[in-house]
């Protein structure tokens, strides 16, 4: 997952940046990965480094604090105490909180000081190169874009070998048809005349033969049962459901475009059953400032104000509905299995509105469980187990999770 | 929604469709088809998710959420956790840091639960039966309270107990706003004598606190300590203390109960004597003598009477053995008896070792010559307001109509109650009373134990708890909760600062056994909070000396009823487990809760003992009617082994008109037979001179359970102490070699769960059976379906009863008569043994039942077709049939089935529908979350991270559950002890389950079983 996350990353990073001074970039990332992952984590959802969002742009950060990163994790670990207390840079914090109608910023008193130190590492080599960026004309090119981002060029290489054949094949299919044409228009006049009579009987006698019919019903029976036995075993599943919600809410723009982490909205999926609908007030946490959007304008980001001053929850279509027999954890899946949440969902962060992915059937749940592959010494839950079983390898399925009460219950 | 309301008319469709022709039959096909292709286009339903606009911090949906509160129905106390998933409280489990009980729970405060979504509980305030708003019954009812005051007119406050400290101070205040004003507090099951006795002997009017913990000998006389009495999860708590048989330990309490009717006490006992209730008096008295005599003093009276076996004289000896170390308790409402009890633990000098009158227990404070007098000023027009509270004298007091009688006299009469009781029909005002996980409020059982109880969910009808009435009428301007956190900000934060100064240097030592760390004191809101989420605030202190006793043997021989032979029939009036005095008798769980004893759910009866029956001429379910001076009832009999020869014994709390669903209809009202005793106004639940006279016609008790005895066969093993000091497997037994149908053993790596259950703790309260209820959403199913033995409860507590009569094993005497002899009796917690070759699992034609690796036997819903081939091939006969839609048909009237009532349902556990077999899972949601706890937390599982619904509810932890694979689990030592054996391991069926042979501190006649 941490690859995938990288790749994604670093493809992304390329886009936003790198597409114009990409040698810096390359340095920064290369000893700044995880404080990217951690901004990403963390700040982006208010920060960013060249604009205001919610919170001041990050560019030049240091130079505003002084260079102290001791004071700035202490404001960072509990701003509200910051601004409050007697440090070093406590009025000019103050100044900041009122220059941003004090919108308190979150308490990160998790982070290790090690965790804050590369997240402002990683802002300070953005700053730079951002103003290296400033600084030189803008540079780079598309090809090198591709070239940096492998992944982005297998992905494309598929639509063009698809695009190649289908254009070679209608190219073949009108070459045939000219030929063909040519060749009648060739042909002596007699010829074609006593021609066709022949050919239409032909024709007719094989459409007639018992042998033709009884192939054609044949073909026809299997068809229509394949067709009947797909389409029953699709019943109750609702692949591709694509409901319309009350808000035109773009997944796309939040978690593509802006990059925000699904945790950050959905917030049970390490803890519980349920991922979670955000409540109201995560969204406010941003839209409070943020009142109008690029493609609705106010229309739509007022129906979240309107939930929000009239105290009614927005009623969201649920898309993803499983069976009420069926017991499903997502803190067991993301958070335990690591699974990122696009294996079942997919490409969440390219849908402008989000439909269900895949079909959520049992069989779809029971392959992936045959496949998917547990490493047991990552958690010392494991411990016992792994001891107890001699198999290097190791599926969900070896350590019970086919077995009916783990879901049903 | 109906299940089969008409008849389908089967033969009319003939008679027409079978004229039809070929033409009409096919225009029908096709109709259908066509029918059936329109039916099956119903667009799946959109369905809907609503987040919270502003969602609590704490709070993340689809995880339980537990807060501490407090549950007190004005008879049993409990602290308890309220488990509260996504708002609504659908669990109650015991607080682990209520230090008397220690997290145990009773089967009254795990069914409270289901009372919090009865859409039959009042809804609004009403006047003169008719609904109206709140500011009607406000400070405008006070002046009407307050003019009758000013004409000099009396105003009484009748209620249960009141033990919350806070609310005692607003009742003070509110009292003060009258000149002629009285509080008196009723009880129908009154503990007078026992507090009048304390008052007299000691100065304090209160019930002492007992620590059967403590105790070596102990000797209860009808007194159900560990099933009703008192403070039974507590005392049941602290007898278990002394009954545990593992590792190198042999020693255990030696119990003895004297009853006129057998209890789960009784039957829990090492030796039980069966008298009469008379006899039960006489045998205190006798037990003074005899004592008084060992200890050089003079004896009550002259009277030296004993039981053939001498059994008196053996517990005297035994008591006087253990001085210091020993308890004597007595269910009695005679003062003098309960002043001779007082006087024999003085003998024995327990006071101050096992009892203590400081700290007292403050869960009584009845006193019944104040309901006379209350009674009478009434008759005499002096009343002109009175107010009723948790109490319901127009169902329980005895002379009912003296009562109604009396109400009418009153001008303003108020009953502040959750239900329209039969006394709230009575009064011009009814005030809504909230459920109490609806409210806030606090409680003092012992004195220097506080408990907090707080809200869980928003009130669901327009309702308020007492103490918003109280403020309403006082004109105060604050809410309860700021009245609340007041009181304790000036009272209970200073004292406990003042505790924890005084314990300082070991100087006091604290009461009860200190299971938590102190709370902070730093502020009185961090202490508040603190207290809050730990729901118990511990205070208590050892007092250097009890108060010195006055004890005046004269002032007490005078008031003995003078000896005398029991007379040949006496009506006893007894509580049950579940339905108490009949407060609670609106819940159904509690209602389909079989008796432990008895194994009847949904009615009393009149019990009577075998001998009795054959000299009469009865039999179970045969109608008698009971008679004492005017009052008579009809009842069916229950014919139980171990009830005295001369005493007929009827449970009250039955018999309701009104109040909750299941209330109305279930057994009859017997409060009738108990009286007055002369002048003093003591109500007694003992009726001597009954006459039985047998009726037409029967009728049958809903029996869980037909049989009475074991058979002989070895499911149940027991032993006596002295056996098993000398052979730890003693009673047990050896499996012999058997032959095994199955050649190949599954690996059942990582974790194997298992169960251990100790016979020898297993009192029978059935906590576990109504927590089970309440965990997997069991539904009720009614009486006619538990007639026909279609009772859906998971966890059934078999009863057992030993025989020395014997029987010859022949067809025709199946199934055997009870027993008629003195029988000891068992309990047997049983649920899916979830064995490793059930024999349920070859069976099933359609695999709904697999084998999980971890050693559960998976029942699969959506598989199970219904063939039931399972539950015939069962030999525990543990698995349960859905024979109806229990869970969505009107029919089924108890179950929550409306949308309020399935409210309670745990959203963790499938809601089973009809025609599907189910049966215990080992509470699989709790395994599941269990581990999945450990892996996000990236530990290994710890023992006692999953604990089953009925582990959790057991007062006296006799289940253990469990990793049978950790050799350091407490399951896994308990299923080495040498006690273990696996029920009918004669079949070798390899169950998860080891039972633990019973170990009896007494020497065992020889029964014959078969």
């Amino acid at each position: 997952m941490e690859l995938r996350y990288l790749c994604f990353g670093f493809q992304m990073q390329m886009k936003l940046t790198m597409y114009r001074y990409w040698a810096i970039a390359i340095l920064g990332l290369v000893w700044a990965q995880d404080g990217k992952a951690l901004f990403q984590a963390n700040c982006a959802s208010c920060h960013a480094i060249n604009r205001r969002v919610v919170g001041p742009a990050l560019k030049g950060v240091h130079e505003r604090w002084g260079g102290d990163e001791a004071e700035m994790a202490k404001f960072i670990r509990n701003s509200q105490a910051y601004i409050n207390g007697n440090f070093k840079n406590s009025a000019y914090a103050k100044k900041l909180y009122e220059e941003y109608n004090k919108a308190v910023m979150t308490a990160f008193t998790a982070l290790s000081d090690a965790e804050i130190k590369s997240i402002l590492d990683y802002i300070k080599s953005e700053s730079q190169a951002a103003a290296t960026a400033a600084a030189a004309p803008a540079g780079g090119s598309d090809g090198t874009a591709a070239a940096a981002s492998p992944s982005a060029e297998a992905d494309k290489t598929s639509p063009i070998l698809w695009v190649l054949v289908i254009s070679l094949g209608a190219v073949s299919i009108a070459l045939l048809v000219t030929t063909m044409a040519l060749s009648r228009v060739l042909r002596p006049e007699t010829e074609r005349a006593s021609d066709q009579p022949a050919l239409a009987k032909k024709v007719a006698q094989t459409l007639s033969s018992r042998k033709f019919l009884a192939f054609v019903a044949l073909v026809g029976l299997v068809w229509l049962t394949n067709a009947t036995v797909k389409k029953a075993r699709s019943i109750g599943l609702h692949k591709g459901y694509k409901p319309i919600q009350p808000i035109a809410f773009s997944h796309k723009t939040h978690a593509g475009e802006y990059k925000i982490a699904c945790q950050y909205c959905h917030i049970g999926v390490e803890k519980g059953k349920s991922a979670t609908i955000p409540s109201t007030n995560i969204c406010m946490n941003c839209h409070n400032y943020i009142q109008e959007g690029s493609k609705y304008g106010t229309k739509e980001i007022g129906k979240i104000l309107a939930s929000w001053k009239e105290g009614k929850p927005i009623e969201w279509v649920r898309i993803h509905n499983l069976p009420d027999y069926v017991y499903f954890s997502h803190a067991q899946h993301v958070k335990v299995g690591g699974i990122a949440c696009q294996t079942c969902h997919g490409p969440v962060e390219e849908m402008e509105e989000v439909y269900q992915y895949s079909d959520l059937s049992m069989g779809w749940c029971i392959n992936c469980h045959r496949q998917t592959k547990v490493d047991l010494t990552a958690n010392p839950y494991y411990a016992r187990l792994h001891e107890q079983l001699k198999e290097k390898e190791v599926t969900v399925e070896r350590i019970g999770g086919l077995e009916c009460s783990k879901c049903h219950y | 929604m109906k299940e089969f309301s008409k008849d389908i008319p089967v033969e009319a469709l003939f008679e027409e469709g079978l004229s039809a022709n070929r033409r009409d039959f096919l225009k029908w096909c096709g109709i259908t088809l066509s029918a059936a292709v329109l039916a099956a286009c119903e667009k799946t339903p959109v369905k809907y998710a609503l987040p919270y606009v502003k969602k609590p911090v704490e709070h993340i949906p689809s995880i339980a959420d537990y807060y501490a509160t407090t549950y007190f129905d004005g008879q049993i106390f409990q602290s308890v956790l309220a488990k509260v998933r996504d708002g609504r409280p659908i669990k109650i489990e015991g607080n682990p840091s209520f230090s008397p009980s220690e997290g145990g729970t009773h089967a009254r405060g795990q069914a409270s639960v289901l009372s919090l979504y009865d859409h039959t509980r009042l809804q609004k305030p009403q006047v003169d039966g008719k609904e109206v708003d709140w500011a009607v019954v406000g400070a405008a009812l006070m002046d009407q309270l307050k003019a009758q005051d000013a004409q000099n007119k009396l105003i009484y406050l009748i209620t249960a107990p009141i033990i919350s400290p806070s609310l005692q101070a607003l009742i003070k205040e509110w009292l003060a706003a009258f000149k002629n004003v009285r509080h008196i507090v009723y009880a129908p099951e009154s503990y007078d004598a026992l507090l009048t006795a304390h008052e007299v002997i000691f100065g304090v009017r209160v019930a002492p606190t007992y620590r059967f913990d403590k105790a070596q000998v102990i000797v209860g006389l009808n007194a159900d300590f560990l099933g009703t009495w008192l403070d039974p999860t507590t005392f049941a708590r602290q007898w278990s203390k002394n009954r545990q048989l593992y590792g190198d330990n042999t020693e255990l309490s030696y119990h003895v109960q004297f009853e006129s009717v057998p209890t789960i006490t009784g039957l829990s006992a090492d030796r039980r004597i069966a008298l009469s209730p008379i006899e039960i008096e006489r045998a205190v008295v006798n037990l003074y003598n005899r004592l008084a005599e060992l200890a050089g003093q003079s004896p009550a009276n002259n009277d030296r009477w004993d039981t053939p076996n001498g059994d008196i004289a053996h517990v005297a000896k035994r008591l006087w053995e253990a001085r210091g170390k020993s308890i004597v308790v007595a269910r009695s409402q005679v003062p003098a008896i309960q002043a001779l009890i007082v006087g024999i633990n003085l003998l024995l000098d327990s006071y101050g070792n096992t009892i203590f009158v400081q700290p007292g227990c403050r869960l009584r404070a009845e006193k019944d010559s104040d309901f006379e007098a209350f009674l009478d000023e009434a008759k005499a027009g002096r009343v002109g307001g009175v107010v009723f509270h948790q109490v319901n004298p127009a169902y329980d007091y005895p002379q009912s109509s003296a009562f109604t009688e009396a109400l009418k006299a009153i001008p303003v009469s108020i009953s502040i109650t959750q239900y329209k009781d039969e006394t709230a029909q009575l009064c011009k005002y009814v005030l809504a009373e909230d459920h109490y996980l609806e409210s806030w409020g606090d409680a003092q059982p012992y004195d220097g134990l506080y408990t907090l109880q707080q809200p869980t969910i928003a009130k669901i009808f327009s309702t308020k708890s007492f103490a918003e009435i109280l403020l309403a009428w006082l004109g105060r301007n604050e809410s309860h909760l700021e009245y609340l956190k007041g009181f304790w900000e000036k009272n209970v934060y200073p004292a406990y600062q003042e505790a924890l100064k005084s314990r300082e240097g070991k100087k006091v030592q604290p009461f009860w056994p200190q299971v938590e760390e102190t709370l902070p004191t730093d502020t009185a809101e961090v202490f508040w909070i603190r207290a809050l989420e730990r729901g118990v605030v511990d205070m208590s202190s050892l007092p250097a000396a009890q108060p010195k006793p006055n004890w005046n043997l004269a002032q007490w021989t005078a008031l003995l009823p003078s000896p005398q032979e029991a007379p040949p029939l006496t009506v006893y009036i007894y509580e049950k487990v579940g339905i108490g005095d009949g407060r609670v008798a609106g819940n159904p769980w509690l209602q389909e809760l079989p008796d432990p004893v008895s194994r009847v759910s949904w009615d009393n009866y009149a019990v009577v003992s075998p001998v009795y029956a054959r000299q009469v001429g009865l039999q179970t379910n045969d109608i008698v009617k009971v008679s004492v001076g005017d009052f008579s009832v009809e009842l069916p009999v229950y014919v139980l082994p171990g009830t005295d020869a001369k005493t007929i014994a009827i449970a009250m709390g039955y018999g309701r008109v009104a109040g909750g669903r299941a209330a109305i209809g279930a057994g009859k009202n017997v409060f009738g037979f108990c009286s007055k005793l002369p002048a003093t106004g003591y109500r007694v639940c003992v009726a001597p001179n009954a006459s039985v006279t047998k009726v037409n016609g029967t009728y049958e008790l809903a029996r869980i359970q037909q049989w009475e005895t074991y058979v002989g066969r070895e499911y149940i093993r027991e032993a006596s102490l002295a056996a098993y000091k000398k052979d730890k497997r003693a009673g047990n037994h050896e499996d012999p070699k058997l032959i095994n149908l199955w050649w190949k053993e599954h690996q059942k790596p990582g974790h194997r769960w298992g169960m251990s259950i100790d016979l020898n703790l297993c009192i029978g309260c059935a906590a576990c059976v109504v927590a089970c209820v309440s965990e997997n959403n069991i539904p009720v199913v009614g009486r006619d379906e538990v007639r026909r033995g279609r009772d859906m409860h998971w966890i059934r507590i078999d009863r057992y009863f030993t025989s020395q009569a014997g029987h010859t094993g022949k067809p025709e005497e199946f199934p055997p008569a009870p027993p008629e002899d003195f029988p000891r009796a068992f309990f047997q917690p049983m649920l899916c043994q979830h064995c490793d070759h059930a024999p349920c699992e070859t069976v099933c034609p359609v695999l709904a039942i697999a084998h999980s690796s971890e050693g559960i036997n998976q029942q699969v819903y959506n598989r199970c077709v219904g063939t039931r081939y399972c539950a015939n091939n069962c030999p525990y006969k543990v698995r349960r049939f859905n024979w109806f839609d229990y869970t969505n048909a009107e029919r089924w009237v108890f179950n929550p089935v409306d949308e309020l009532g399935r409210m309670v349902l745990n959203p963790d556990v499938t809601v089973r529908a009809r025609g599907v077999m189910e049966k215990c899972s080992f509470c699989t949601q709790r395994i599941q979350a269990g581990k999945l706890e450990a892996k996000k937390q990236g530990r290994p599982l710890r023992d006692g991270d999953i604990k089953t619904a009925c582990q959790q509810a057991c007062p006296t932890g006799a289940i253990v559950f469990g990793d049978l694979n950790d050799p350091e689990s407490l399951v896994s030592k308990r299923t080495a002890e040498p006690r273990g054996y696996y029920a009918l391991s004669e079949l070798n069926v390899r169950p998860s389950i080891r039972y633990m042979v019973k170990i009896r501190n007494e020497e065992l006649p020889q029964t014959h079983h078969v």
